[in-house]
């Protein structure tokens, strides 16, 4: 087995009583899709957000490409190559698409205060932003207003201001709530393009595309990972199976 | 009693509703079933107006209820316990249970504070204390006991069980089914499949915003494979 790119060792927070995050272990290997799924409730968010950076854990590690990185802040992690789609609020409606993936470029880049040298980093950064839109499919949109966008071409878009700046994982939230069908094809295609280049933790409820793109799943269940395996291995878990669809036995 | 026609809703650019359809009649208990993020709680909301279909119908007792106010669907007949319970903190268990309070139905009300205090014992030992006192599932009661204040002709559930303990848990379903008993009508959401199972006389499976199957209790049982594809992971 190869080296784990994310390995997140024994993390644990408690808001008050509640063990949100309860001794969880997760690994990313380089070039995997890793899913986490989990009912309501279950803390997924609140573990992104100890994995971002967004949150402090009260214990535990976080150790990305062998690197402990628990303590280090959110922009100190998107350096060492950890990339978080953001929601479609975090895209700028009145920029074009293309100047949407350089502001990422630029925050990667650290020239934002450059300003003699804008001229030439611009087309730098430009180039750069062109790449990550290649990559998602949406560079003949590069010029238009990305308001304009259609909901998936915004999804995709999200993932591209991920791209640019040069990650090694990328951490995807529900990155197709609210698509379409059509729109769902399309980013479940795109996301099994980016696989090979990129470790995905993938946090998606739609279970034909976690089935479809992941090789392997995590279900995390009141603070616990209580199973992780392929897709046979969770469906035949008798503890994914009471956080599913309760603890009593079924009548049949 | 409720039926919904085709309706579609969502947040902003995001479609969480594609068609819905389905409807509970009189004296009815009808499970709304379906994993995360298919849109449940969405039905829920645009049932009380919470939120507004860009299409179809929601009609309540044959009176066209769409994009109507949530206050006014309320006074409809249509009691909601919000997922999270989503009690007030500050009022005492007495100010919660009163404070919604109404009878439209005429004649004497079915519930008041006695009934309730019947219906829930550790609601009366607690009925002075604050609402943010209350455990899990004091508060989830006292949720249940406020929409019943309002004597709905149908009763709304989103995750009436969720987060509770198993004994706490078994209470809130005994006291479903003396509702039932009585011919109260019930939305419920809720994903212990063995115990709606056993409640309601209707299931309807939905998946991305779209009903994929309905049946009865017998008829779920008899289909597992609608289970494992649109429950069960």
């Amino acid at each position: 087995m190869a080296e784990a790119l994310l390995s997140v060792q024994g993390l644990r927070k408690h808001y008050g009583g509640l063990a949100v995050t309860n001794d969880v272990n997760l690994e990313v290997l380089p070039g995997e899709i890793h899913a986490l799924i989990g009912p309501n409730g279950a803390g997924k968010t609140t573990l992104i957000h100890q994995i971002t950076g967004t949150v402090a854990p009260d214990a535990g590690r976080v150790v990305f490409a062998g690197n402990d990185i628990t303590r280090f802040s959110l922009p100190r992690r998107v350096h060492a190559g950890l990339a978080r789609s953001f929601q479609i609020t975090s895209i700028i409606a009145g920029f074009s698409v293309l100047e949407n993936v350089a502001v990422a470029a630029q925050a990667k880049s650290g020239s934002s205060l450059r300003f003699f040298r804008a001229s030439a980093s611009e087309e730098a950064l430009n180039e750069a932003a062109r790449n990550a839109l290649a990559e998602v499919g949406l560079v003949d949109r590069a010029a238009i207003i990305a308001g304009a966008l259609s909901h998936g071409e915004k999804r995709a878009l999200e993932i591209a201001i991920a791209l640019a700046t040069q990650p090694r994982l990328l951490l995807l939230d529900e990155p197709l709530a609210g698509a379409g069908p059509e729109e769902t094809e399309k980013l479940i295609t795109l996301l099994r393009r980016l696989k090979s280049r990129y470790a995905i933790l993938l946090v998606e409820h739609d279970m034909q595309a976690v089935f479809a793109l992941a090789d392997r799943i995590s279900v995390l269940a009141e603070g616990r990972i209580i199973a992780s395996g392929s897709t046979a291995e969770i469906r035949a878990s008798a503890e994914v199976r009471a956080a599913y669809l309760g603890e009593e036995e079924l009548p049949c | 009693m409720l039926t919904l026609e085709g309706v579609f809703a969502g947040y902003g650019e995001s479609q969480v509703l594609n068609g819905i359809g389905f409807g509970v009649g009189a004296a009815q208990v009808v499970t709304l079933l379906g994993r995360n993020g298919m849109g449940k709680t969405t039905t829920v909301r645009a049932i009380m107006g919470l939120i507004r279909p860009s299409a179809g119908h929601i009609r309540f007792d044959g009176q066209d209820i769409t994009g109507d106010p949530p206050y006014r669907i309320a006074q409809r007949g249509i009691g909601l316990v919000p997922e999270g319970r989503q009690i007030f903190p500050t009022l005492s268990v007495e100010e919660n249970l009163v404070a919604t309070a109404a009878n439209r139905m005429g004649g004497a009300p079915r519930w008041d504070l006695p009934a309730i205090y019947a219906l829930f014992p550790r609601l009366a030992e607690r009925r002075r204390q604050s609402g943010a006192k209350l455990s899990g599932g004091e508060q989830q009661m006292l949720a249940i006991g406020r929409a019943l204040m309002t004597n709905p002709r149908l009763l709304v559930l989103d995750e009436a069980t969720e987060g509770l303990a198993p004994l706490i848990r078994a209470e809130i379903w005994q006291v479903m089914a003396k509702l039932r008993a009585e011919g109260q009508a019930i939305l419920l959401i809720d994903k212990n499949l063995a115990a709606v199972m056993r409640l309601a006389d209707w299931h309807v499976v939905i998946e991305k915003g779209r009903v994929v199957w309905q049946g009865d209790s017998a008829a779920l049982a008899a289909a597992p494979e609608i289970r494992d594809t649109y429950l069960h992971v």
